[in-house]
């Protein structure tokens, strides 16, 4: 258990125990909890009182399957709230394996040379000059990284958006196969590691000093049973491997609910094309893999290795939410062209979301045609180009609905909505309202109320109750390094009875079943008190005004939560 | 793409995954005019259904 502190004013590091405020906290839970206690609310997101923290989930590290999710907080240069984004890959297990529960970077330097942090086997971080990086996009400076440092290290790792300080940089992760292709997406966190002057993170997967575990056979045991509640789920065990996340293009076009041609429609015409089952059988006529391991001890495998005609690496993992941004909002409907422009993505360092959904808000203001891959593909290399259009692209669909003067623009905060339009699922309209990391699906994502019928996806009863309890649930699981897409079976009496007793076990303690969704008010608590102190206010907990004035085919509703709803919706 | 299935008047969701070999319980939806439907809700004539992974997250 301990920090790892760097200034990069002075390029000072310091090892120190975990403080005894934030003792027992990982992941989201600790990132959300150091920036409310000491990152001052109204500093420039993008300026030296900005933290940018680094932190694993408090169960990564350990034997537990799907643990090895990374949480990556700041305040952020896009929403101007909290965030906190998370990625896959290796990192969270590695700084789990090393006993390191956050790294803390502060301050800025006063020059514009680039560094990279290298942790080693021992914990041991040191400052690398990495001025040789400088512009280059993140497979190739990773893979320069990977044969100074040898294949054994997990990277964090920004590309030139990231460089160029736009607003929706990401921070790449790298997965079990050593590529840059998991994503801390959200929130333009590459710009404030741009801003601190760091372009990689490396820390090596050989580390043997994780946290002792307070019961260790206990812990195996219930790690066991978890696994096995994970097999047995038919989402873990059975649809994600089949499909991976992109198995949902079908039942939300089926629901009229996936957000098509910047939102003008509920269905995608043609949607069938791009569906997780055309995509597997794509996949699997070309020989590369529909059933991929991405992250450390996962054993959902829904990641998936996108292979081109002659067999050569596209991308990896293909997912829902960017077949859908780049897809369904741009209404391109060949795979070819969505995986191109996935790579792009996370080869330049940019959310593909916040991308794609710019892109579409460019054609809707008819820049471009819909339709049109080729336009997309130019348009994403001019984010890594840095011209003028590029770099509005770059800053997400907001900066793109200024520069062509046109309001339908599908964010809240200045983070795009996800796909799942909130007419057609209007709890996911509460969540992007009222999270305070702006629209964010993860963040407490309705659908599976509805696939199983729970409630109606069209009403407005219920919904404010169902995107609480989900947004609770999800900064809980937030905390622990657990995949959201492992966490199904925490549903379950066996899985979420396994999963007490490995958080008892692990930790010596006597958690009940409430104690979950307690621990996830507690972080949402936190995250809304930031958000308060930095001005953040109720006014700005709203959707934009075409979703509650456009009906959406086919179902023609317009969201129908009211305001005072939605205010009341995380009122603790 | 998709398949005819003729079922007889008064037909339920249930009756229709039955039909296909189905069981209940694995994580399969119906989709009828893009509403998701319980497995007690009648069929009408000449609906379009989906029958789909009940997938969630992403």
């Amino acid at each position: 258990m301990k920090f790892i502190n760097i200034n990069m004013t002075d390029k000072t590091l310091r090892i120190k125990d975990v403080p005894q405020a934030y003792m027992g906290l990982g992941g989201r839970g600790l990132t959300s909890t150091v920036i409310n206690a000491e990152v001052p609310p109204k500093c420039d997101p993008l300026g030296p009182d900005n933290k940018l923290i680094i932190a694993p989930g408090a169960l990564s590290g350990t034997s537990l399957v799907n643990t090895s999710r990374v949480s990556i907080g700041a305040k952020s240069p896009l929403t101007g709230t909290i965030k906190e984004s998370n990625a896959g890959g290796t990192m969270g297990a590695a700084l789990g394996r090393l006993g390191i529960t956050a790294i803390i970077i502060e301050g800025q330097p006063t020059d514009d040379k680039l560094n990279t942090l290298v942790i080693d086997q021992t914990g041991t971080p040191c400052l690398v000059p990495a001025d040789e990086l400088k512009g280059m996009r993140t497979y190739a400076a990773a893979g320069k990284l990977l044969n100074e440092y040898g294949e054994k290290n997990s990277i964090l790792i920004i590309g030139p958006a990231g460089e160029y300080k736009l607003k929706s940089a990401s921070i790449q992760a790298t997965d079990v196969d050593n590529r840059p292709c998991r994503a801390a997406g959200r929130g333009g966190l590459g710009a404030v590691m741009a801003s601190k002057g760091l372009k990689a993170v490396v820390v090596s997967q050989e580390g043997k000093n994780a946290d002792a575990i307070a019961d260790p056979e206990a812990f195996k045991e219930a790690a066991r049973e978890f696994a096995q509640a994970i097999k047995a789920h038919p989402m873990t065990g059975q649809m994600l491997p089949a499909l991976g996340t992109a198995g949902l293009v079908a039942p939300v076009n089926s629901m009229g609910a996936f957000p098509s041609l910047n939102a003008t429609q509920g269905v995608m015409k043609g949607w069938e094309k791009i569906s997780g089952e055309a995509l597997a059988e794509l996949i699997g006529k070309r020989g590369g893999n529909a059933s991929h391991q991405g992250c450390s001890q996962c054993i959902v495998r829904c990641s998936n290795e996108f292979v081109d005609e002659n067999k050569n690496y596209v991308t990896s993992s293909l997912e829902y939410e960017t077949i859908w941004a780049m897809g369904g909002m741009t209404g391109i409907d060949d795979l070819d062209i969505i995986a191109k422009l996935d790579y792009l993505c996370d080869d330049i360092g940019v959310d593909t979301m916040n991308t794609g959904v710019g892109i579409a808000v460019a054609m809707d203001a008819g820049r471009f045609g819909f339709g049109d891959g080729k336009a997309a593909l130019d348009l994403v290399e001019q984010i890594a180009e840095g011209t003028e259009l590029g770099k509005i692209l770059g800053n997400g669909p907001d900066a793109v609905g200024k520069h062509f003067n046109h309001k339908r623009v599908p964010t809240v905060k200045g983070q795009s909505i996800a796909a799942y339009d909130p007419r057609g699922m209007q709890g996911n309209a509460v969540t992007y309202a009222t999270s305070p990391m702006g629209a964010d699906h993860t963040a407490g994502n309705v659908i599976g109320e509805y696939v199983t019928g729970a409630l109606d996806p069209l009403k407005p009863e219920g919904q404010v109750e169902a995107s609480r309890n989900t947004q609770i649930a999800m900064a809980a699981v937030d905390c622990t390094g657990l995949c959201l897409l492992a966490s199904f079976p925490l549903t379950t009496p066996e899985g979420g009875m396994a999963f007490l007793k490995v958080m008892n076990a692990k930790f010596g303690l006597q958690l009940g079943p409430d104690d979950i969704p307690a621990m996830g008010i507690r972080v949402l608590k936190e995250e809304l008190a930031f958000n308060q102190k930095a001005g953040i206010t109720k006014e700005q907990d709203r959707l934009p005004e075409f979703f509650y004035k456009e009906p959406l085919p086919p179902h023609n509703k317009v969201v129908l939560i009211t305001n005072e709803e939605m205010d009341g919706a995380l009122n603790f | 793409m998709g398949m005819d299935v003729i079922l007889p008047d008064g037909a339920r969701i249930s009756d229709l995954l039955a039909h296909l070999e189905i069981p209940e319980g694995s994580g399969y939806l119906v989709s009828m005019d893009n509403r998701v439907k319980k497995p007690e809700d009648i069929l009408k004539q000449d609906a379009v259904l989906h029958i789909l992974p009940a997938l969630a997250g992403g």
